[in-house]
């Protein structure tokens, strides 16, 4: 555009604005390369069909780029009806743009997107069957909390004894309704995020969009309004979409959770599978604590693969999906804290021998920091009170690493 | 600060209000004083230039006209009678035409000026900061200008002999004579061109503080482009758009240099009367009824001003 318009002040001008307006009426829509690549092929012919349909979200390789930087990369996932999901992922990793788009406030370069079955991305934003929690919560400062959560069901033209039922209701279950007549600029922090939860509930989306809605509150306040999500969620069966950087958050409430890093989805799957088989070390470094070391293939008898690694020769036993990857030769390892054991191990554990360097009590656990050989690992033991390790900075020690606790890591 | 625990001492800081004036503890009241002391002269002026002038012409409104065109300081209501029309012969609708006519300019110049300015406020708040600069210096540019030049300029422009007619003409449109000047077209086209600033600045000022993710917001909750634009960035900027509209409504409906120069003699204001008055017909006593009444016209629109801006509810909810 020729005229110095900046950024993203005036939605008028800028030039998201005037590709969002693009689309509208929905005609001028199959001329946009991202709608046309998809829209045949997904548009459900009967409208019941997609009503049905299992998944609440599916994105198709979308991509969204500003200026050089690629907030998407080609992210595909698919999102189940009633589940809990969740974007992780370091700030600027892409998936609030992601949640942009779903919402509509957005749209990719290319790449399909489909909400409920239906094809969504020549749905202008106020047609989309989504309602979303912004991370400034965004209420309307000259209406009341009442009018804020009443706002979406009149613009939908309901009735206004329709209107009030539902506003009281919603308000009900999310423990406002002493706080109908005050403006937002008389509430706390707290209050506001339930406002905000309850104006887009109010209006029963199939999908839910939650920005980093706790990111603004303090820890207490977020535990506590962490379960009460968790249980809304469960009690509504609305598929919920919560975007977070905090892996704590994102473990205690999701369902499933797509961890992002850089535009891409690192891995998607259970809180357990994150955890447990991490595929890289960016996900295994990001959930939890982890202990990364390189190593090389040495020799492999069944699923059991003998490397060479700073720490000294080390037997991994594989999950069948790591097999191929073993044949490699240079093998990226890592090991949680917890799993590994000072007081002895098991039997068939290997075996190393390592000097303690540092001892951290912390209530429930002590971390150590104990070198083997001129590498470094972490260790957590937890403090069951049947007796004490007594171990200091100095002490020799035995550290026996569970061959089936090791993974193997993906770059 | 005392110790605001005890109560005795809250009891006594009540009492006792110590200010501290740039790290000086000042004696209760002294402050006031001291800023009383500042405001002298500025008191003094508005007290001598503008305060006794005032009274003076509100005196003068109740007194009667010599046959001379002299004051005779004798109290009488009948100026203001005259205002809604009680002539000498029966009813006289001239003044409270003038009157009628100077609110109906106030509040057309204002609406003109709002409608034309909400677009241009929008464009500059979207610039970069250099080219918002530009844009604003090119708003206040007029300011500059001197009105009368200004007028004059639009009388050639305007004339049937001018630039606009001779190039409509050409161009085959049909314009009678004088259909643009003197009249009304000629009068509320600079009405609006000399009154856009006042409405384009605290227009400017309301949208760049705009927060647009509530337009998001309204419509991610189901409102279509237009209607998020009404329920959430226009209560936004509605300071800005009753700012506006009282800045330019107040000098609009005094205004007489313009409706003097483009109107001919068919749009008289209220400044116009009052110059009226007090030049070619010698009521002084007249005159002053006529701007006590424009007074009063301003001070409507600036109660107007205060009871909208206060509080505005919309249909209440339990």
């Amino acid at each position: 555009m020729w005229l110095p318009i900046k950024g993203a002040r005036s939605p008028f001008l800028n030039s998201q604005r005037v590709r969002l307006l693009a689309r509208w009426p929905h005609d001028f829509a199959s001329s946009s390369p991202a709608v046309s690549a998809t829209k045949s092929a997904l548009q459900p012919s009967d409208p019941k069909l997609a009503a049905h349909s299992a998944l609440a979200v599916e994105c198709q390789h979308l991509t969204r780029r500003f200026g050089k930087i690629d907030a998407l990369a080609g992210v595909s996932l698919n999102v189940r009806r009633g589940e809990f999901f969740t974007l992780l992922g370091p700030s600027g990793c892409g998936k609030t743009t992601l949640l942009r788009i779903i919402a509509g406030l957005d749209l990719p370069d290319s790449g399909g997107l489909r909400i409920g079955g239906v094809e969504a991305l020549p749905l202008p934003a106020w047609r989309r069957p989504v309602n979303t929690v912004f991370q400034s919560y965004a209420l309307f400062p000259h209406l009341s909390v009442s009018e804020n959560i009443a706002f979406g069901l009149r613009m939908q033209r309901l009735d206004s004894h329709h209107i009030v039922r539902r506003t009281t209701s919603v308000m009900e279950l999310t423990q406002i309704m002493p706080l109908a007549g005050r403006h937002p600029n008389e509430l706390s922090g707290g209050q506001k995020q339930r406002v905000a939860l309850a104006r887009a509930i109010v209006n029963e989306p199939e999908v839910l969009l939650l920005d980093e809605p706790l990111g603004a509150l303090d820890l207490k306040l977020r535990k506590e309004l962490q379960l009460e999500l968790q249980h809304l969620q469960k009690r509504l069966g609305i598929t919920f979409i919560h975007v977070t950087h905090d892996q704590d958050e994102a473990m205690s409430m999701s369902d499933r959770i797509a961890v992002m890093s850089a535009g891409r989805v690192e891995q998607l799957g259970t809180p357990e599978e994150l955890y447990e088989q991490p595929k890289t070390r960016f996900v295994a470094q990001f959930i939890g604590a982890c202990n990364l070391f390189d190593g090389k293939f040495v020799s492999h008898t069944g699923n059991t693969v003998e490397t060479e690694t700073p720490l000294g020769l080390l037997r991994v036993e594989l999950s069948a999906a790591g097999i191929d990857l073993a044949e490699q030769g240079q093998l990226s390892l890592g090991i949680r804290p917890e799993r590994i054991s000072l007081t002895g191990g098991e039997a068939g554990d290997n075996r190393l021998l390592g000097r303690v360097e540092e001892v951290i009590f912390n209530g429930a656990e002590t971390h150590y920091r104990v070198t083997v050989d001129k590498a470094e690992l972490r260790v957590t033991e937890l403090n069951s009170g049947r007796r004490a390790i007594g171990l200091f900075p100095g002490d020799s020690v035995e550290v026996s690493v569970p061959p089936r606790n090791i993974f193997l890591l993906e770059g | 600060m005392a110790d605001p625990t005890s109560h005795t001492s809250l009891k006594r800081r009540r009492r006792i209000r110590r200010t501290v004036h740039f790290g000086e503890p000042m004696p209760p009241g002294a402050h006031t004083f001291r800023a009383a002391w500042l405001c002298g002269p500025a008191l003094a002026w508005v007290t001598v230039f503008l305060l006794v002038p005032l009274a003076f012409v509100i005196a003068l409104s109740f007194a009667q006209r010599g046959d001379a065109g002299e004051v005779v300081w004798r109290f009488t209501l009948e100026n203001y009678s005259r205002l809604f029309g009680n002539g000498a012969l029966g009813f006289d609708p001239v003044q409270p035409l003038i009157l009628a006519r100077s609110i109906g300019v106030g509040f057309a110049t204002a609406l003109l000026c709002l409608l034309v300015g909400m677009p241009v406020a929008f464009f500059i708040a979207g610039l970069t900061r250099r080219w918002k600069t530009v844009a604003l210096t090119l708003v206040i540019i007029p300011f500059g200008t001197n009105l009368l030049i200004r007028t004059y300029g639009w009388q050639t422009l305007l004339s049937p002999e001018g630039w606009l007619a001779q190039n409509l003409a050409s161009a085959g449109v049909p314009l009678a004579d004088y259909a643009l000047y003197p009249g009304w077209p000629a009068v509320m086209l600079a009405m609006v061109c000399d009154y856009l600033p006042f409405m384009i600045l605290p227009l400017y000022a309301s949208v760049e503080k705009v927060d647009w993710s509530l337009s998001e917001a309204a419509e991610d909750l189901g409102a279509a482009p237009l209607r998020a634009f009404w329920h959430a960035v226009l209560p936004q900027i509605r300071p800005g758009m009753i700012a506006g509209c009282v800045l330019v409504f107040l000098p609009a409906t005094g205004q007489f240099v313009i409706p003097d120069l483009l109107g001919g003699a068919k749009v008289a204001l209220l400044g116009n009367a009052v110059q009226q008055q007090f030049g070619g017909s010698r009521d002084w006593p007249f005159g002053s009824a006529i701007a006590v009444a424009a007074l009063l016209v301003m001070l409507a629109g600036l109660w107007l001003h205060t009871s909208v801006t206060k509080g505005r509810r919309e249909v209440a909810l339990p």
